[in-house]
C-alpha cells in the first residue's frame, strides 16, 4: 500500500469555507429557531400511549378538550410515534384479558402484538402535585373510550425546579469537560494543540445542536449525553492525529517544513481515522435503525457527531495548528519555500 | 508458542472463563454453564436467573422525587421513616428510598405495573392515610362533580366483582378532614362473620374519642366518608353521635388488603406534606421492548463490525473480533460484580463500545502495517507496532474516559448507566487490545522471523 499524500493542508481553504457554511447555518438556526427543549429541561408531563387500532391525532385532541382539564393541561402537544416493529413478538402475548378496557390491569394483552396499531406521545404542562395524578387519571379515562385496546407505556412528569436544576448541571458538565480536555492536552502535548482541539470540539457541538435546531428534534438529557460522548470521540480522533504530528515533529523537524509535517501526519493517520469511524458508525447505525423510538434521537446525535468529529479532526484541528505556528514564527514560511525551490 | 509465558495464557483463559460464566445468564445462556455451577455446590436455578440488574427504564417501575414542605431536619428524618414503613408493608421488593440533599427524597420501585403504581403513589403522597371527611355530593359520573377550592374529588372503592367501571362511584368531599388517623390508638383486623369478610376495627384514644363524638354529633343526618389512601371506603349517614370511641371499616377487601391497610395505618402520619418534583413511570411492556430492541441492535452492530474487521485486517481482524467479544463479556461481568444497573443508554454505551473498542486494535494494526512497509520483519513489526501505539491509545482513550466520568457525576440514573458502560468498555478494550491481542499475536507468530503476516 503506497503512502497516501492527499494535500489536506494545501487545500485548507476549502475546509475553512465548508466549516464556515456549516457553523454559520447552525448558529443562524440556533438563534432564530432555537432548540426544542424537552421536559427534562423545560419541565412538563409526557404520556406515552399505544392503541390497538389506528387512532388519529385529531381524535385524541378532541377527546382531551374537556373543559375542566383545559387549564390543568395547559398547552397540549400530541405527537405520533413511528415504530419499526420488525416482527418482534412478545412470548407472553397470550396473557391478560382481551376486552376494550385495559387501563390499570396488571397483565395487559401484549401491545407489541398490535401490528396495526398506533402510538402517541402527549405533552402537557406539569400540573400541581396533587392534581397531577388526577390529571393522568382523567386522560386515561378519556382515552380509554377509544374502541380497541390501549396501553400506557410510560409517563414522565418533571416539575419546573428540576428542569432549571438540569440546565445548570448541563452547563457545568460541558464546561468541566472542556476544561479537563484543555488541561490534559496542554500537559501531554502543547497549549496550541489544546486550543485547536477545543475549537474543533466547539465546532462539532455547534453543528450537532444546529442540526437539531433545524430539525426541531427534542433535546433532552440523552442528547446531552450524546454530545458529551461526541466530545470524547472527536477528541479521540484529534489526539491520534496530534500524536502523529508530535512524533513526526520530533523525527522530521530538520528535513521537512512544518505544514508538510502536519500534512504527512494526517495522511499517515488517515487509514486508522477512516476505519475507526466506520467501526463506530456501523453500530450507531444499527442503533438508529433497530433501537426504537426511545433511543432514536440519541443515535442520530451520535451519528452526526461521529461524522463531523472525523471531519473536524482533519479539517479544523490541523489547519489551526499550522496557522498558529506560522503566525508565531514569522518568516519561517518563506524560508521553507526557499528551501524547497 | 514459547515466547509467551504460561502465566499470561492461564490468566487470560481464566479471566475469559470467569466473565463468560458471569455474563451468560444475562444473554439467557445460563444453561450452558449450569452443570458447572451444580458441581461447585451452587444452585443452577439461582445462577440462571442471576442476570445483570436492569434499570427502571428496562424492567419497568416507578421513580419519584419529592421535596418535603418543611425546613426542619427532624421532619425529614421522620418522613423517610414513615415512608419506609408504609412501603415495606406494600408487598413490593427492592424499594429504594434515597435522601437527596437537604429536602429531597427519591423513591425508586422497580418492576411494578400500573395499578400497583397508583396504589403506591397514593400511599406516599398522603400525609394522613386515614381521614374522615364530610361528604358533599356523590355521583357515578366523575365529570358531573366540579370541585371548588375547598373540595376534593375522590373515587369510591369499587366492588371488585363488578366487571364494568360503570359501577364506580365518585365523591365530592370537604377537603379539610374532620378527623385524621392520629386520633387512633389501636387498629386491628376482625372477621365479619355476617358478610364473611375481614373488617378493620378502629379504636380512638381518649382525646380522639372526644373529638369523634363532637364530630359525629355535629354531623348527625349528614354523611361522613372514611377515606383510606385517597379512596373512599365507606360513606355512612351519621344517625347518632358515636361516643364509645370505636369505628369499623367494612369494605370489599380480602385478608391481604386488610393486613396491608392495618400495617400502613400503624406506620403513622407523615410529618408534613410532600411536593412531587418529578416522576417517571415505565410500564413493563416498554421495558421488555427496549431490551429486545437493544439486543437486536447490539447483535446487528456486533456482526457488522466483526465482518468488517475480518475483511479489512484478515487474520488479525479475527483476533480483534475475539477481543471485542471478550470486551462485551467483561463489561457485563463487571456490571454484575459492582452491582451496577444496565439502562437503555447503557445498552447504547455497550453498542458504542463495540465500535470504539476495535479502535485500539485498529491503531495497533495500522502501525504494524506501517512498520512492515518500512521493511521490518514480522516479529519486529508486531513489537514496534504495539510499542508505538501504546501512548496513542492511552492518550486517546483517557480523554474519552474523562468525559465519561463527567457524565457519571452530572448525570441521573439512565445517563449514569451510559457513563458506566462506556467507562468499563474503555478500560476493557485497552486491556484486551494491549494485553490479550498482543499475546495471541505473539503466540501465532512466535517462530516466524521472516514470513508473512495476515493483517
Amino acid at each position: 500500500m503506497t503512502t497516501l499524500d492527499y494535500k489536506f493542508i494545501e487545500n485548507r481553504k476549502t475546509g475553512y469555507i465548508i466549516s464556515a457554511v456549516l457553523i454559520g447555518a447552525s448558529l443562524l438556526f440556533l438563534l432564530v429557531k432555537g432548540l426544542n427543549y424537552g421536559i427534562d429541561f423545560k419541565g412538563g408531563s409526557v404520556f406515552h400511549y399505544r392503541f390497538e387500532n389506528k387512532v388519529t391525532e385529531t381524535q385524541i385532541r378532541e377527546l382531551l378538550k374537556v373543559p375542566h382539564l383545559r387549564e390543568k393541561l395547559g398547552e397540549v402537544k400530541v405527537q405520533q410515534v413511528l415504530e419499526t416493529n420488525l416482527g418482534l413478538d412478545n412470548e407472553e402475548g397470550a396473557s391478560g384479558t382481551a376486552g376494550p378496557e385495559k387501563t390499570g390491569t396488571e397483565t395487559p394483552v401484549s401491545s407489541s402484538r398490535w401490528k396495526n396499531g398506533s402510538e402517541y406521545i402527549i405533552h402537557t404542562e406539569f400540573a400541581e402535585t396533587r392534581e397531577e395524578d388526577d390529571v393522568e387519571g382523567s386522560i386515561d379515562k378519556l382515552l380509554s373510550t377509544i374502541p380497541g385496546g390501549m396501553e400506557k407505556l410510560q409517563t414522565q412528569k418533571i416539575g419546573p425546579t428540576i428542569g432549571a436544576n438540569l440546565r445548570i448541571k448541563a452547563a457545568w458538565a460541558l464546561f468541566l469537560g472542556v476544561m479537563i480536555i484543555l488541561a490534559y492536552i496542554s500537559v501531554r502535548f502543547q497549549a496550541v494543540f489544546a486550543v485547536a482541539a477545543v475549537v474543533a470540539l466547539v465546532h462539532d457541538c455547534t453543528f450537532v445542536l444546529g442540526l437539531f435546531s433545524f430539525l426541531q428534534r427534542e433535546v433532552n438529557v440523552d442528547i446531552l449525553a450524546a454530545i458529551l460522548t461526541i466530545l470524547g470521540y472527536s477528541l479521540n480522533d484529534t489526539i491520534v492525529i496530534l500524536d502523529r504530528i508530535r512524533e513526526n515533529l520530533r523525527l522530521k523537524k530538520k528535513t521537512m517544513g512544518y505544514a508538510d509535517i502536519v500534512n504527512l501526519s494526517i495522511n499517515q493517520s488517515l487509514s486508522r481515522t477512516i476505519n475507526t469511524s466506520v467501526t463506530t458508525l456501523l453500530p450507531v447505525l444499527t442503533l438508529l435503525l433497530f433501537g426504537g423510538a426511545v433511543i432514536r434521537g440519541f443515535a442520530l446525535a451520535l451519528l452526526i457527531g461521529v461524522v463531523i468529529g472525523t471531519y473536524s479532526s482533519i479539517f479544523v484541528v490541523s489547519p489551526i495548528v499550522v496557522y498558529w505556528y506560522y503566525r508565531a514564527h514569522p518568516g519561517v514560511a518563506r524560508k521553507e519555500e526557499a528551501a524547497k525551490a | 508458542m514459547r515466547n509467551v509465558p504460561l502465566w499470561k495464557i492461564v490468566l487470560v483463559i481464566v479471566l475469559l472463563a470467569a466473565c463468560a460464566i458471569s455474563a451468560a445468564p444475562t444473554f439467557k445462556l445460563g444453561s450452558v454453564f449450569a452443570p458447572l455451577v451444580e458441581v461447585f455446590g451452587g444452585s443452577a436455578d439461582n445462577y440462571e436467573r442471576d442476570a445483570v440488574t436492569y434499570g427502571l427504564d428496562l424492567q419497568g417501575g416507578l421513580d419519584l422525587t419529592y421535596r418535603i414542605k418543611s425546613d426542619k431536619e427532624e421532619d425529614m428524618i421522620k418522613a423517610i421513616e414513615v415512608l419506609r414503613n408504609r412501603l415495606d408493608n406494600m408487598g413490593v421488593a427492592n424499594v429504594a428510598i434515597q435522601r437527596q440533599g437537604l429536602r429531597q427524597i427519591r423513591i425508586q420501585i422497580p418492576g411494578i405495573g400500573g395499578k400497583k403504581q397508583k396504589q403506591i403513589k397514593n400511599v406516599i403522597n398522603t400525609v394522613d392515610l386515614l381521614r374522615f371527611n364530610l361528604v358533599k355530593q356523590e355521583s357515578p359520573n366523575m365529570f358531573s362533580l366540579v370541585p371548588g377550592a375547598e373540595d376534593e374529588l375522590l373515587p369510591g372503592v369499587v366492588d371488585k366483582k363488578a366487571a364494568r367501571k360503570k359501577d364506580a362511584v365518585w365523591y365530592l368531599l370537604q377537603k379539610e378532614p374532620e378527623l385524621t388517623g392520629d386520633a387512633l390508638s389501636h387498629v386491628r383486623i376482625a372477621f365479619d362473620s355476617l358478610r364473611g369478610k375481614p373488617k378493620i376495627q378502629l379504636e380512638f384514644h381518649t382525646k380522639g374519642a372526644e373529638k369523634f363524638a363532637e364530630v359525629t354529633e355535629k354531623l348527625v343526618g349528614k354523611r361522613l366518608a372514611i377515606v383510606l389512601a385517597r379512596k373512599v371506603y365507606m360513606a355512612p349517614v351519621i344517625k347518632e353521635p358515636i361516643r364509645d370511641g370505636h369505628a369499623e371499616i367494612t369494605g370489599d377487601f380480602d385478608i391481604e388488603e386488610a393486613k396491608l391497610v392495618t400495617n400502613i395505618l400503624k406506620a403513622g402520619a407523615l410529618p408534613c406534606e410532600l411536593i412531587k418534583l418529578a416522576e417517571n413511570s415505565v410500564g413493563p411492556t416498554l421495558g421488555k421492548e427496549s431490551i429486545q430492541k437493544g439486543i437486536y441492535a447490539a447483535t446487528a452492530g456486533v456482526i457488522l463490525v466483526l465482518v468488517f474487521m475480518v475483511i479489512w485486517y484478515k487474520l488479525a481482524g479475527v483476533f480483534a473480533d475475539v477481543a471485542m467479544v471478550m470486551n462485551l463479556l467483561m463489561i457485563i461481568a463487571m456490571l454484575k460484580f459492582f452491582g451496577a444497573t444496565l439502562t437503555m443508554p447503557g445498552i447504547a454505551g455497550l453498542i458504542l463500545t463495540i465500535g470504539m473498542s476495535v479502535d485500539a486494535n485498529v491503531i495497533i494494526f495500522e502501525r504494524i502495517k506501517e512498520e512492515l512497509r518500512n521493511g521490518k520483519t514480522v516479529r519486529a513489526s508486531i513489537d514496534a507496532g504495539f510499542n508505538k501505539a501504546f501512548s496513542t491509545i492511552v492518550d486517546a482513550n483517557l480523554t474519552t474516559f474523562f468525559t465519561a466520568l463527567v457524565l457519571y457525576f452530572f448525570g441521573t440514573g439512565p445517563i449514569k448507566g451510559f457513563a458506566v458502560t462506556l467507562s468499563l468498555g474503555i478500560l476493557a478494550s485497552m486491556f484486551t487490545a494491549l494485553f490479550v491481542v498482543k499475546m495471541i499475536m505473539d503466540m501465532t507468530y512466535a517462530n516466524k522471523s521472516t514470513g508473512t503476516i495476515s493483517i
